[in-house]
């Protein structure tokens, strides 16, 4: 209990009293201060008076404690305040700040988009925002009655995505911080020294130079002008902002998405986000409305006519597919599934392989599908991680293998990031990149050949000193005996000498394991370039069974609904939640709830797809995905749709194309790598007549007479997936049922053979979305990544 | 070297260390602190070891190259035996001489001495140098008599004396109890009492706590600090030591500048020989208490002399002040326990432990007790550093050991505690110098520099000079320290140049009190100092400044103007002198400045003979039309 302004309050132990007094509901100016963010203390805006204490202490940086007594305002401290903000003014253009007519002004302002500099009153990108402007009104500041001085710094605009006028920097420093204390990157700090104080980069270098990702954080955070989106800065407030999951990658961000005159104009990253809790990255913060806005978009169905594509209507279309993809045989189709489809749209295109088509010829083009799905199953009953992002900010220890996670999961690095500041150790196995350096302990350079040597050598210190989890293991596993057997004639030097690290090496990351139960695996795409990857996943399987934490390994997915598509069963050889497709059990199950019956046979996986395409054995090809990588194998099938939001290199041959929507024009859901399943809402209309893919199946199944697709909305199709799929009753993170007993796998059936279960030609996706290459649409993009990935 | 590892082994090595000096030897002690290194001291050392080869004297004389004596004005230093003989200014022309004459036959050589500049008369001894006489050396007790490389000098000296009392009679509980009863306060300017901070420290219950010396002392002039970690680099350890003792730390650093790196050497070597002997390290002096210290070197910011922004510095950061609390005491550096005291105060801790509260607190006042060392520099004959009781008064320090001002001027002001104390006028000259005295003066102790200005001095010209400095080291992180401090800094130049309005003087005062109240650390809270004291003390000045556009000090450049009169004989020396060619005239007869070509640099006032004394500086004239458009449009 203390007392602000005679009113007693409660507050929480470790508040400062800032924070209490707005709990409360009393409102004390302040720039600096940043609730991500530890307590700075440097604007003076938040000054108090508080008994017993010398001077003005900031509520910002003020513990509260117990019996305090608090005056947040009064004559004195409202002078002193108006003072301070004075001379802050006194170097921020303010004539937007004093105008009398300011908001008169608002209404009719001209848009100078083509201006760098901030000059007055019409030219600041924050003037709908603008922090200073609300604590100005507050204080009633009317008059600065110091000589205003600007600066006259260089606009910074050579960097990618955001322009940096530090004219308009009041050095509150909340940049600084959110890039070292959150992002964990430092790219910047305050450089120099009095007056001449700036936020910069080291020795002056570029951002792109500098170690900056473009994660946008401190534009987020920038409670001025000083810093701004380049491409959304002059379009003012937003007619609606609509909360929406971000799709470009598997992490599941929130991001609140602007809308004005019916297009996507920025992005923002949700502060209620589960994933992100606030944070963005290059993609989900600057890349979507170039990405959904492009004029190349889609508009309307065409139809191959003479050897051209032209537009046709849906209804002619749509009775062409019925019509042509009545004439194959089951096993002449196969249906390829966009890893970026939506659940519903997933589920319904399995459904109507299964059930309009009969076959079971259906998988996600994507590298993770196939045997790393295989795998997880076998180890787990479902073809999922078993970690959460709060597994990850929880851990004590924590091994990144194979991933540059900075490029394709940058959202991810603040929560190890977080974990990290908590104390818990990092270690990265596999590519290196200098700025994931800042945030992890202990780097293994390990190529993807030496994966299974190192993990294996683990695993053998973990079983010989006997340093797992007893009682787990006896309880919860199977197949100890063999696994210890097959280490024991294991000579630990031989085993690891593949990988090119000493014993010692591999003993100190051993031990790092053994500190502590609470650990998190986050395996990448680089194990599918290891001898085998499925054996990879066995083994770390089995590392996590030993220290008797079975939670804690995420497959870093890379598309926005890989792990989604699975779950809904857009796999040949499992049915909707990893049932197999000859489980009777969960068959009769199925044909009950759809009416229909369901093939028997597995269906033939993407790359044997492809290859029997090759071959001619495979007549029709349903794409999703707008693109494949080699469409060389395609020219001897002989009907292919295809669905996509921008032209790809199938029009070549495809023989109808569907316009498809953006994830920013869908309603619908999409599960991601932690398994939370959340909603994507539409933000804007879809692009010309282009609609979500789950109605175009709808409509398909509809002129081919299949039972079973009469929905009128995306709710309706969730309804039906919540009640047949039995590991989705909803949103948020479903839970793997765990196994009775978990297998652990014997390191004999591990004997690095080249296996030859993971096709080359298999898609990865970090910078694509439905086919086409972000950074095509996106120049910045390009830009940044041309650096960042050593171009 | 075998550890010590009791009070009784310390004992023993002290007295065989004693037993060994050899008592025929004359002691020769050179200055060799930076100062003296400066004007030559090493070249002197040098010389001298040579000679004495030379003249056959090796094993008679003894070269003992010792820290500073805080006379550095006279150096090269050298006091000779055991009556220390005090010759200075020392070139190495006059080593043959000394050899011979002082050191084979015992003559003292007259025009080696320091002459009084009142009395005139030459001084043989140091202890009868009034610089020396006035003083009361405690903290700088050994700097200037021993070896600062040497442990064993500092042994024989009665060093490590106190941490063995420490450690083998006294808890913590009673040491710091012992320094709360001498009333010892920090000496780095903020006079915070030594012993509360330390009890903080103390109760809070973690593993591992730290304590740092404040070494960064940064303030223009003064450099007691350097000289205590060249001259005496043992006594900081011994009082660190102690105090880790005290609050139950296990680790120490010496935050030292880069740019003294006589200090760094000193204290390296101190803390290697600390660590040899059993004084640093594991177990020391048999006691089970294990303590190391680190030396970190500041890259040479002012506001890392701010503890916060110390701390942040040792752990690798950016200098910048946080705000308190939490204070260090309770999370300090890596988020520990840290006690963070000045050199001096460190110094001091020895002190206390070995000679007891009662002796402590017989000097000085009652609420600051003990010595304080002042920086006495500027205008005054004698400049250099003086150790004093607290309450000595300004006069005795100025016109005592100072020895008055030079060209017998009148004093106008004393500036103490850096560039963000006061500026006291003489009237105050007879007051008692402590803590609280300074405080409500307006001034304050800071780290001790003193500042003493002559009639000669323009007050704005000096408020200015110490805010531009402030403002430059702003660290930037508070919008009033780095906005506010520039502002201000504006308008006293627009004063300067003659374009004061009267409401800067109201504007300066509410912006200096805004700065005051409202910025993070101290140095901001004190950077208007000199401007509110000078505000207060020198109003009529400014007001000259504003109303008559007049410099009565005659230094503001755009308010004076040099003329030439009658007296002038025409002897041209200005005319070539003059650097732009503003100055005409006919040989023998007046000359005359073109005012509008004159750059105001005072070469012609330099070069005209004072025997004629004809060129003059001139204010208190209104710029003429012509002149304003040329300068200002």
């Amino acid at each position: 209990m203390l007392t602000i302004n005679g009113k007693e309050v409660e507050f929480r132990e470790g508040a400062t009293v800032l924070e209490v007094a707005r709990d409360n509901g009393i409102y004390i100016p302040s720039l600096c201060a940043h609730k991500e963010l530890f307590p700075f203390g440097a604007c003076r805006l938040c000054l108090v008076k508080i008994e017993h204490m010398r001077g003005f202490p900031p509520a910002c940086t003020t513990p509260a404690a117990e019996g305090m007594k608090v005056i947040t305002e009064d004559k004195e401290l409202h002078n002193l305040r108006k003072n301070v903000l004075e001379l802050i003014l006194s170097e921020h253009p303010n004539s937007c700040l004093m105008c009398d007519q300011k908001e008169l002004c608002a209404k009719y302002y001209i848009c100078p988009p083509k201006s760098g500099r901030v000059t007055g009153c019409t030219f600041c990108p924050a003037r709908d925002r603008c922090e200073l402007r609300k604590v100005t009104e507050y204080l009633g500041l009317k008059e600065i009655r110091i000589p205003f001085k600007y600066k006259g710094l260089p606009m910074e605009r050579e960097d990618p995505f955001f322009d940096r006028d530090y004219n308009l920097c009041i050095l509150c420093g909340r940049c600084v911080r959110v890039c070292q204390e959150v992002r964990g990157i430092g790219a910047i700090a305050f450089t120099k020294r009095g007056h001449d104080t700036k936020i910069g980069t080291a020795f002056g270098k570029s951002y792109l130079d500098g170690g900056c990702r473009f994660c946008g954080a401190c534009v987020d955070v920038c409670p001025t002008g000083a810093l701004s989106a380049r491409g959304s800065k002059w379009h003012g407030l937003p007619e609606r902002e609509v909360t929406t999951t971000c799709a470009l990658c598997s992490v599941g961000c929130r991001l609140k998405l602007e809308a004005k005159w019916e297009k996507v104009m920025a992005a923002r990253p949700d502060e209620e986000g589960p994933a992100n809790h606030g944070q963005a990255c290059v993609k989900g913060r600057f890349c979507i409305p170039a990405l959904v806005n492009d004029a190349e978009r889609l508009k309307y169905p065409l139809i191959r006519k003479e050897g051209r594509l032209v537009p046709a209507g849906w209804e002619e279309a749509a009775e062409l597919v019925a019509k042509r993809l009545g004439r194959y045989s089951p096993k002449e189709v196969g249906f390829v599934a966009s890893p970026f489809l939506t659940n519903e749209a997933a589920y319904l295109l399995q459904k109507f392989a299964r059930v309009g088509m009969g076959t079971n010829n259906i998988d996600i083009a994507s590298a993770f599908s196939g045997p790393v799905i295989d795998a997880h199953v076998r180890c787990l009953g479902v073809g999922a991680g078993t970690g959460t992002i709060e597994d990850i900010e929880s851990a004590d220890w924590i091994i990144i293998l194979g991933a540059d996670i900075l490029t394709s999961h940058p959202v991810l690095t603040v929560s190890i990031n977080k974990a990290r500041r908590q104390g818990a150790t990092v270690c990265l196995i596999g590519p290196e990149n200098d700025i994931i350096l800042r945030m992890v302990d202990n780097l293994v350079p390990v190529q993807p050949s030496g994966y299974l040597p190192l993990l294996s050598g683990i695993l053998k210190i973990l079983v010989d000193r006997e340093a797992f989890d007893k009682d787990f293991v006896a309880s919860r596993c199977n197949g100890f005996e063999s696994l210890k057997r097959s280490l024991h004639d294991m000579d630990l030097e031989e085993t690891i000498a593949p990988c090119g690290l000493s014993v010692d090496r591999v003993m100190e990351l051993a031990s790092q394991i053994l500190k502590s139960k609470r650990g998190c695996i986050l395996y990448g795409s680089k194990i599918l370039e290891s001898s085998n990857p499925q054996q990879v996943i066995y083994l770390l399987f089995n590392i996590l069974l030993l220290r008797g934490s079975h939670l804690g390994l995420i497959p870093l997915r890379i598309a926005g609904n890989e792990q989604g598509a699975g779950d809904m069963g857009a796999l040949p050889n499992f049915l909707p939640g990893y049932r197999d497709v000859s489980d009777k059990d969960a068959v009769s199950e199925l044909e009950e709830a759809w009416s229909a019956k369901l093939p028997a046979e597995p269906g033939v996986s993407y790359s044997e797809m492809i290859r029997a395409a090759g071959k001619g054995a495979l007549k029709a090809l349903y794409i999703t995905s707008g693109s494949i990588p080699d469409k060389t194998h395609l020219s001897q099938v002989d009907f292919i749709v295809l669905h996509g939001i921008y032209p790809s290199p199938l029009f070549e041959i495809a023989d109808v194309v569907f316009p498809s929507v953006a994830f920013t024009e869908e309603d619908g859901t999409i599960t991601s790598l932690e398994r939370r399943v959340q909603r994507l809402a539409a933000v804007v209309k879809p692009v010309g007549m282009a609609l979500p893919d789950w109605k175009i199946i709808c409509l398909i199944a509809e002129k081919m007479k299949v039972a079973g697709f009469g929905f009128t909305s995306a709710e309706e199709v969730f309804d039906e997936i919540c009640r047949v799929n039995p590991l989705i009753s909803g949103h948020g993170i479903w839970s793997p049922r765990p196994l009775a007993k978990f297998a652990l796998t014997p390191v004999e059936e591990l004997m690095w053979k080249k296996s030859d279960v993971v096709s080359e030609e298999m898609p990865l996706y970090s910078l694509y979305y439905r086919g086409i290459d972000i950074t095509e649409k996106v120049h910045d993009l390009k830009l940044f990544y041309e650096r960042v990935l050593g171009g | 070297m075998k550890k010590i590892n009791s009070v009784f082994a310390l004992e023993e090595l002290r007295n065989s260390l004693i037993q060994a000096i050899d008592r025929q030897k004359t002691v020769v002690r050179v200055c060799s602190s930076t100062g003296c290194r400066a004007s030559g001291a090493m070249q002197v050392i040098d010389v001298l070891g040579k000679e004495l080869t030379r003249q056959g004297l090796d094993d008679k004389v003894e070269i003992k190259k010792v820290g500073c004596r805080g006379f550095c004005e006279k150096g090269p230093l050298m006091a000779v035996g055991p009556k220390n003989i005090f010759y200075q200014k020392l070139k190495p022309a006059d080593i043959p001489e000394i050899v011979s004459e002082t050191l084979a036959n015992g003559i003292i050589i007259d025009r080696l001495l320091y002459e009084d500049p009142e009395t005139k008369e030459k001084i043989r001894y140091e202890s009868d140098i009034p610089f020396f006489k006035k003083q009361v050396r405690n903290v700088f007790g050994r700097t200037g008599k021993i070896n600062p490389a040497s442990i064993d000098d500092y042994i024989v000296e009665g060093g490590y004396t106190a941490l063995c009392k420490a450690l083998s009679s006294m808890t913590s509980q009673e040491i710091i109890e012992m320094i709360s009863d001498s009333g010892l306060r920090g000496r780095g300017g903020g006079g915070f009492p030594t012993g509360a901070k330390w009890k903080f420290c103390r109760n809070v219950a973690t593993d591992t706590k730290y304590v740092i010396a404040n070494g960064d002392e940064g303030d223009p002039g003064a450099f007691m600090d350097r000289s205590l970690m060249e001259g005496d680099p043992h006594c900081i350890l011994e009082g660190m030591i102690i105090g880790a003792y005290a609050i139950g730390a296990s680790e120490g650093y010496v935050y030292v500048r880069a740019e003294y790196p006589l200090a760094v050497q000193h204290l390296s070597i101190a803390i290697k020989k600390a660590e040899e002997y059993g004084f640093l390290g594991k177990n020391i002096l048999g006691s089970g208490f294990d303590f190391n210290i680190k030396i970190k070197m500041g890259a040479g910011a002012f506001v890392c002399g701010e503890e916060t922004a110390l701390m942040a510095s040792i752990m690798g950061k950016r200098g910048m002040p946080r705000p308190r609390p939490p204070f260090p005491a309770v999370s300090g550096v890596w988020g520990r326990p840290t006690v963070i005291n000045n050199v001096k105060t460190w110094a001091n801790v020895s002190l206390i432990i070995k000679n007891g509260v009662d002796w402590f607190t017989s000097l000085g006042t009652e609420k600051s007790p003990g010595t304080t060392i002042f920086s006495v520099v500027g205008n005054v004959k004698n400049t250099g550093l003086v150790e004093v009781p607290m309450g000595t008064t300004f006069r005795d320090i100025i016109y005592g050991c100072g020895r008055g001002i030079q060209d017998d001027k009148a004093l106008k002001a004393v500036q103490t505690g850096g560039p963000a104390g006061g500026c006291l006028p003489s009237e105050l000259i007879d007051t008692p110098v402590d803590f609280d005295r300074l405080l409500e003066m307006g001034a304050m102790m800071g780290s001790g520099g003193m500042i003493v200005m002559d009639e000669d001095t323009c007050m704005v010209d000096i408020a200015s000079y110490f805010l531009s400095f402030t403002q430059a080291e702003s660290c930037g992180k508070c919008s009033p320290c780095r906005i506010g401090t520039k502002v201000m800094l504006d308008i006293l130049e627009r004063i300067k140049s003659g374009q004061g309005e009267e409401e800067d003087l109201d504007r300066l005062a509410e912006l200096a009190v805004t700065i005051r109240n409202a910025s993070l650390c101290g140095l901001g809270q004190t950077a208007p100092n000199p401007v509110l004291t000078t505000l207060r003390y020198f109003r009529d000045e400014y007001e000259a400044h504003i109303r008559d556009k007049s410099c009565p000090a005659l230094v503001c450049k755009d308010l004076i103007k040099y003329v030439i009169s009658e007296k002038c004989v025409g002897c041209g020396i200005c005319k070539k002198k003059c650097p732009v060619g503003a100055i005409n005239g006919k040989k023998k007869e007046l000359h005359v400045i073109d005012q509008s070509l004159c750059v105001k640099c005072g070469t012609c006032y330099q070069v005209c003979p004072p025997k004629i004394g004809a060129v003059e500086k001139v204010t208190g004239f209104r710029k003429s039309e012509r002149e304003m458009t040329n300068a200002d449009y």
